[in-house]
C-alpha cells in the first residue's frame, strides 16, 4: 500500500523541473532601459551608439550597458529615475530618432535562445498609459444613411419622383410629394434593401409610412448591417491606432477590441498621455488624382516644382509623379476598401459613394488607359524645439501610395490589380485608414507613474514572501513532518503558477500577485483536510499505512468539491473582469487547479517515498496525536 | 465499529437560535447603514477623476485644496493616502453630453448644436472637445483621430494646476473614467454576482439536496451582506478589487460549508441513531479543527497582504478577511441551522447510496 506507480513519481518530478525552468527567467529581473531607433527602420550604427552614450554620460547619468540589439540601440540604466532623465536628454539630442522607454530583461543568452523570458507585467506594475475608446455608433449610422441619401436623391430624380429626403433619428425618411409616383418610388427604394451586406442578408430595412401628411418610406439599418458597420468602425480604428502606436515605437504596446464597441490602447513606459494622444490623433485622408501624362516627371523633380495646374509628389519608394491638382475622389467618398482576388489575381476592391462615383465615371470615361494615383495625406504631430521649448506641430505629409492604369469605365465599384497579395492587403489597409472613419471618443484614461509601478512590485513581492513564510511556519508547527511535506508542495505550487503565467503570456498585475498570495493560503486547505483525516484514522486505531491511505481517499471528494466552488467564482470573475482584475482571476484559477495536483499527488509522492514501503512505523510524525497509542500494523 | 469520543464536543446546534439572532442583527445593522450612510463607491463604478501625487515632504492639504479651488475645482476631495507626503485627489465626473445622444436635427448641419454644448461643459476643456467635434462632423476633411470626452481631459488639467502650485510634485497616477463606463461596470458587476450565486446554487444542488443548497446560499448571501455592511459602516472604498474579493469570498466560503455538509451526510449514513441535531453537532465537531485551521492559514496570508500590500490591495484584503471570518462562522452555524429549519432528515441522504458501499470498505 501507499505506493504510486513509477510513472506518477516521474511525472511529478518532470512537472517540477519544467516549471522551474520556465519560471527561472523571472529570477533575473529587468533593467529600466531606453530603445533608440531610426525613424526609417535602418540599423543604428556604432558611431551613433557612441554619440548616444556620450550624450547621456555628459549629464552624469549612470549607464549599466549600451548595445545594439535588433537594429536599435538599447541602453540599460540602474534606476528608473536615471532612465527618465536620460529620456529627456536623448529627446533633445536626437530629435529625429524614436526614443522609447522599455524594460529590458536580464535573461542570459542561452535562456533567450530557448525562448524563455520573464513574465510580462501589467500596467500597474510597469507604469504607462491606458486609453479606452468608444466607437460613436450613432454617428456611424448617420454617416451611412447620409451617403445613401445622396445616392437615393439622384436615383429618384432620374426616375422622375418628386421627393423630400432627410435623415432623422437614425433613419432616412423619404417623403413622396406626388402620390402618383409611389409605385415608381418604391421600386427604386426597395433596391436599397440588398445593399451593403452579403447575399441573403438584409441590409437596409424599408418600411412604408406617412411623413407629414404625404406617403413615404422609412429606411433604417438592419441589425446585421448595424453590426457590420460597428465591426468595420472598430477594425478601421484599430488599424489606424496600431499604425500610430507603432510609430511611437513602444515595445509591448497593446491595441485591442474590448467588448462590442470599445478599443483599448495600453502603452507601457509612456509617461505623457497628452503627447501619446497627439500621435494617436494624427489625421489622414486620401485623394484619387489623375497623373498628368503631358508633364515630364523627371524634369519637374529636377526643378523641384510642377507646371501650372499640377503638383509634384513622390511615391514611398521615391519615384516622382506629376499629378493634376484637382482630385477625382476624396477619402470621405470612400465607403469601403478590401483586398481579395479578381479573376485569380490579387486585387483591392474599392467602393465609392454617389458623389465619388459620379466624378469617377466622368473621369474614367474621358481618360481610358491613363494612369491614376492614390495620394495619402497625413498630418503628423512632431515634437520640435522652438525658442528652447518643446512644441508639438503638425506636419503634413503627402505620399503617393499607388499608381494604376484606368482599364475600363467604372463609377462606384472598381478594382485595383497588378499587386502582389501583400501589396493588395497593404493598400486596402491604407485606403481604409484614409477613408472617413467612424469617430471614436476616449472614455477612460489612466496614467501610472513608473515609481508607483516599482513600488507595487516591491509591496507585492513582500506580501507573497511573508505570507508564504507564515503559512510554512504554521504547517510545520501544527503538522510536524507532514506539515513540512505540505510546505514543499506549496513551494512547488507557486513555481507552477509562475511557469503557467509565462506559458500563456498573461501579464502579472498587483491583484494577480494578491491572487498568488490567496492561493498560498487556500491550497494548504487540501493538505489540512488530508492530515486531519489521517489523524482521525490514527485516533480510531488504524495502522499508519491504513491511516495514510484512508486519509487521502476520504478527503479527496471534499477537496474536489471545495476547490471547484472557488474555481467557479474565479471563472465568473474571469469572464466579467477587465484589466488588473482579470489578472487576479487568472492567477487564482491557475493556482486552484495546480494546487489540486501539488497538494494531493505532490505530497503523496513524498509521503509514499518516505513511508510507503515501511511496515514497522511506530508513529507518524503528524502531530496532535498526543498520548494516543497507534494500533500495531 | 464504535465511534470514539471526538476531541471536541460542543453543542453548536443547541446555540443555534442565538446565532441566528446574532446574524439577523448583523444584517439589520447593514441595511440601516446602507440606508443612512450608503456605500463609498470607488472610481471604477462612479467615473470621475483620481489623482495621486507625492510631495516628497509632508503635504499641506489646505494649500492643495486652495490651489485646486482657484483653478476652478472647488468640489475636489483632497486627502492623505498612505504616507504623509502622499495626497489623493478625487473629483466627480463632469456633466458630459454623451457623444452620440443630443444630436438635434439630421445630417451634418445639426452637429453644431452638440459641439456648442460640449464647449460649455468644462472650464478650459470645451475648446478641445468642441473643436474636435466640429471638425469631425464637418465631413469635409476625413479624420481618423480620436476625440476626448470632457472627463478624460479633466485629470490632466488638475495635474497642471497642482504643478503650478508646486513644480516638484511627483505624479504617481492619474485616472479619468467616464461616467458611462462606470455605469456599465456597475451593471456588469451585479451580473457577475448573480451569475456566481446561481452557479453555486446549481452546483450544491447537484452534489447535495436542494435543502442544503438553500441553506448554503443563504449563508453565502449573509456573508456577502456583512462584508458590504462593513464597508458601508466604516466608509471604506468599494472598488473593482473589492468586488473581486467578494467573489472570492463566495467561492471560498462555500468551501467550509461543503466540508461540513459532507461530514453531515457521512454521519447520517453511519450514525443509525441520533436526531438530526446530534448528527449535525457531531459533524461540526469533527470538522472543527480543520475548519479553524484553513481559515487561519488564509487569514495569515491576508494579514500579510494587508500589512505589506499597500493601498491598492487594502480594500481587497479587508473584504477577504471579513468574508473569511464570517464564512467560517456561517459554515459552523448558519448553514446547518437553516438546513435544520428546512427539516432535513436521513431520507434526504438516500440518493447517495452508491457512496455508502465504497466507504464501507476497510
Amino acid at each position: 500500500m501507499n505506493r504510486y506507480p513509477m510513472w506518477v513519481n516521474v511525472l511529478t518530478v518532470l512537472i517540477l523541473v519544467v516549471s522551474t525552468i520556465l519560471a527561472l527567467p523571472n529570477v533575473y529581473g529587468e533593467d529600466p532601459a531606453i530603445q533608440v531607433s531610426t525613424a526609417t527602420g535602418t540599423a543604428i550604427d556604432a558611431p551613433t551608439l557612441e554619440s548616444i552614450r556620450a550624450a547621456i554620460e555628459k549629464e552624469d547619468i549612470g549607464i549599466v550597458s549600451a548595445d545594439i540589439e535588433n537594429n536599435a540601440a538599447l541602453v540599460r540604466f540602474p534606476t528608473v529615475a536615471a532612465q527618465l532623465e536620460a529620456q529627456d536628454v536623448l529627446r533633445g539630442a536626437f530629435p529625429n530618432h524614436v526614443i522609447a522607454l522599455t524594460l529590458a530583461p536580464r535573461t542570459p543568452e542561452w535562456m533567450s535562445a530557448l525562448g524563455l523570458k520573464p513574465m510580462s507585467l501589467g500596467l500597474d506594475l510597469r507604469g504607462g498609459v491606458h486609453f479606452l475608446y468608444q466607437v460613436d455608433l450613432d454617428t456611424a449610422i448617420r454617416t451611412y444613411l447620409t451617403t445613401e441619401e445622396a445616392d437615393l436623391r439622384r436615383d429618384l430624380r432620374e426616375a422622375g419622383v418628386r421627393n423630400r429626403l432627410r435623415v432623422q433619428n437614425n433613419a432616412l425618411l423619404v417623403e413622396v410629394l406626388d402620390s402618383a409616383d409611389l409605385a415608381k418610388a418604391e421600386s427604386v427604394i426597395r433596391k436599397l434593401e440588398s445593399s451593403g451586406v452579403g447575399i441573403g442578408q438584409q441590409g437596409l430595412i424599408v418600411s412604408p409610412t406617412q411623413i407629414g401628411g404625404n406617403p413615404g418610406f422609412r429606411v433604417q439599418l438592419s441589425d446585421a448591417l448595424i453590426k457590420q458597420r460597428q465591426d468595420f468602425a472598430i477594425q478601421q480604428n484599430i488599424v489606424t491606432l496600431r499604425n500610430r502606436v507603432n510609430e511611437l515605437g513602444v515595445s509591448e504596446a497593446l491595441v485591442q477590441r474590448q467588448g462590442l464597441d470599445r478599443i483599448l490602447v495600453e502603452l507601457p513606459g509612456i509617461q505623457d498621455p497628452a503627447q501619446a494622444e497627439r500621435v494617436l490623433g494624427a489625421t489622414s485622408t486620401l485623394e484619387f488624382r489623375l497623373v498628368d501624362t503631358e508633364a515630364n516627371a523627371a524634369q519637374a523633380a529636377a526643378q523641384g516644382h510642377a507646371p501650372v495646374g499640377d503638383e509634384l509628389y513622390y511615391t514611398r519608394e521615391g519615384v516622382p509623379y506629376v499629378l493634376k491638382r484637382e482630385p477625382v475622389a476624396t477619402g470621405d467618398q470612400l465607403v469601403d476598401a478590401n483586398s481579395g482576388y479578381t479573376q485569380g489575381q490579387p486585387s483591392v476592391n474599392v467602393r465609392l459613394n454617389a458623389q465619388g462615383a459620379r466624378r469617377m465615371l466622368d473621369t474614367t470615361t474621358a481618360n481610358l488607359n491613363k494612369p491614376m494615383a492614390v495620394l495619402l495625406i497625413e498630418e503628423k504631430p512632431q515634437t520640435v524645439e522652438r525658442d528652447g521649448k518643446q512644441v508639438v506641430e503638425t506636419k503634413t505629409e503627402k505620399t503617393i501610395i499607388n499608381v494604376a492604369t484606368i482599364r475600363g469605365v467604372f463609377s462606384s465599384n472598381f478594382q485595383i490589380t497588378g499587386l502582389s497579395p501583400f501589396e493588395a492587403r497593404d493598400l486596402a489597409l491604407m485606403l481604409r485608414s484614409g477613408a472617413l472613419s467612424t469617430p471614436i471618443v476616449k472614455v477612460e484614461e489612466r496614467t501610472i507613474g513608473p515609481s508607483l509601478g516599482q513600488d507595487n512590485i516591491v509591496k507585492g513581492r513582500n506580501a507573497v514572501v511573508v505570507g508564504f513564510l507564515a503559512v510554512v511556519l504554521f504547517m510545520a508547527l501544527y503538522y510536524r513532518v507532514f506539515g513540512l511535506i505540505a510546505d514543499i508542495a506549496l513551494a512547488m505550487n507557486v513555481v507552477v503558477i509562475i511557469a503557467a503565467l509565462a506559458i500563456i503570456n498573461s501579464a502579472l498585475t498587483l491583484p494577480g500577485i494578491a491572487g498568488i498570495v490567496l492561493t498560498v493560503g487556500m491550497s494548504v486547505d487540501a493538505n489540512v483536510l488530508i492530515f486531519e483525516r489521517i489523524r482521525e484514522e490514527l485516533r480510531l486505531g488504524s495502522s499508519p499505512q491504513a491511516s495514510i491511505r484512508a486519509g487521502y481517499e476520504k478527503a479527496w471528494a471534499t477537496i474536489f468539491d471545495s476547490h471547484i466552488t472557488t474555481l467557479i467564482a474565479a471563472l465568473v470573475l474571469f469572464f466579467f473582469g477587465t484589466g488588473p482584475i482579470k489578472g487576479f482571476a487568472v492567477t487564482l484559477s491557475i493556482g486552484i487547479i495546480s494546487s489540486i495536483y501539488t497538494a494531493v499527488v505532490g505530497t503523496r509522492v513524498i509521503v509514499n517515498l518516505m513511508y510507503g514501503g515501511r511496515t514497522q512505523i511506530k508513529r507518524l510524525p503528524i502531530g496532535g496525536i498526543g498520548r494516543m497509542q497507534n494500533a500495531s500494523a | 465499529m464504535p465511534l470514539l469520543k471526538s476531541p471536541t464536543h460542543f453543542d453548536f446546534m443547541g446555540k443555534r437560535w442565538f446565532a441566528l439572532t446574532f446574524s439577523g442583527a448583523l444584517i439589520l445593522i447593514t441595511v440601516i447603514s446602507l440606508l443612512v450612510r450608503g456605500m463609498n463607491f470607488g472610481l471604477d463604478f462612479t467615473g470621475g477623476v483620481l489623482v495621486e501625487v507625492d510631495y516628497g515632504k509632508p503635504a499641506k492639504l489646505d494649500e492643495v485644496r486652495r490651489a485646486l479651488a482657484d483653478a476652478g475645482y472647488g468640489d475636489a476631495v483632497v486627502q492623505s493616502f498612505g504616507t504623509a507626503s502622499d495626497v489623493l485627489i478625487r473629483l466627480p465626473p463632469p456633466e458630459e453630453k454623451a457623444p452620440a445622444g443630443g444630436q438635434a436635427g439630421g445630417g451634418n448641419g445639426g452637429a453644431e448644436a452638440n459641439s456648442g454644448a460640449n464647449a460649455n461643459a468644462e472650464a478650459g476643456n470645451g475648446n478641445e472637445a468642441g473643436a474636435g467635434a466640429r471638425a469631425r462632423r464637418g465631413g469635409a476633411a476625413a479624420e481618423t483621430g480620436p476625440t476626448n470626452d470632457p472627463g478624460t481631459v479633466l485629470g490632466r488639467r488638475v495635474v497642471e494646476a497642482l504643478r503650478a502650485q508646486d513644480p516638484n510634485v511627483t505624479l504617481l497616477q492619474v485616472q479619468s473614467i467616464g461616467a458611462q463606463v462606470g455605469e456599465d461596470l456597475a451593471d456588469q458587476a451585479s451580473m457577475a454576482l448573480l451569475v456566481a450565486f446561481a452557479l453555486v446554487f446549481v452546483y450544491v444542488m447537484i452534489r447535495f439536496r436542494w435543502k442544503f443548497a438553500a441553506g448554503a446560499i443563504l449563508a453565502l448571501v449573509h456573508d456577502v451582506i456583512v462584508v458590504v455592511g462593513w464597508f458601508s459602516i466604516f466608509g471604506l472604498t468599494f472598488d473593482l478589487t473589492v468586488l473581486a474579493a467578494v467573489l472570492a469570498v463566495i467561492g471560498y466560503s462555500l468551501n467550509d460549508t461543503i466540508v461540513v455538509y459532507d461530514r453531515i451526510r457521512e454521519n447520517f449514513r453511519t450514525m443509525r441513531r441520533g436526531s438530526s441535531i446530534e448528527v449535525m453537532n457531531a459533524a461540526i465537531n469533527q470538522t472543527l479543527s480543520r475548519t479553524i485551521n484553513t481559515s487561519l492559514t488564509v487569514i495569515l496570508v491576508l494579514v500579510a497582504l494587508l500589512a505589506l500590500g499597500g493601498q491598492p490591495v487594502r480594500g481587497f484584503s479587508i473584504a477577504l478577511i471579513v468574508g473569511t471570518v464570517m464564512g467560517t462562522y456561517s459554515s459552523i452555524y448558519i448553514a446547518s441551522a437553516l438546513t435544520l429549519l428546512f427539516k432535513v432528515t436521513p431520507s434526504d441522504m438516500m440518493p447517495a447510496k452508491r457512496e455508502v458501499e465504497v466507504d464501507a470498505l476497510p
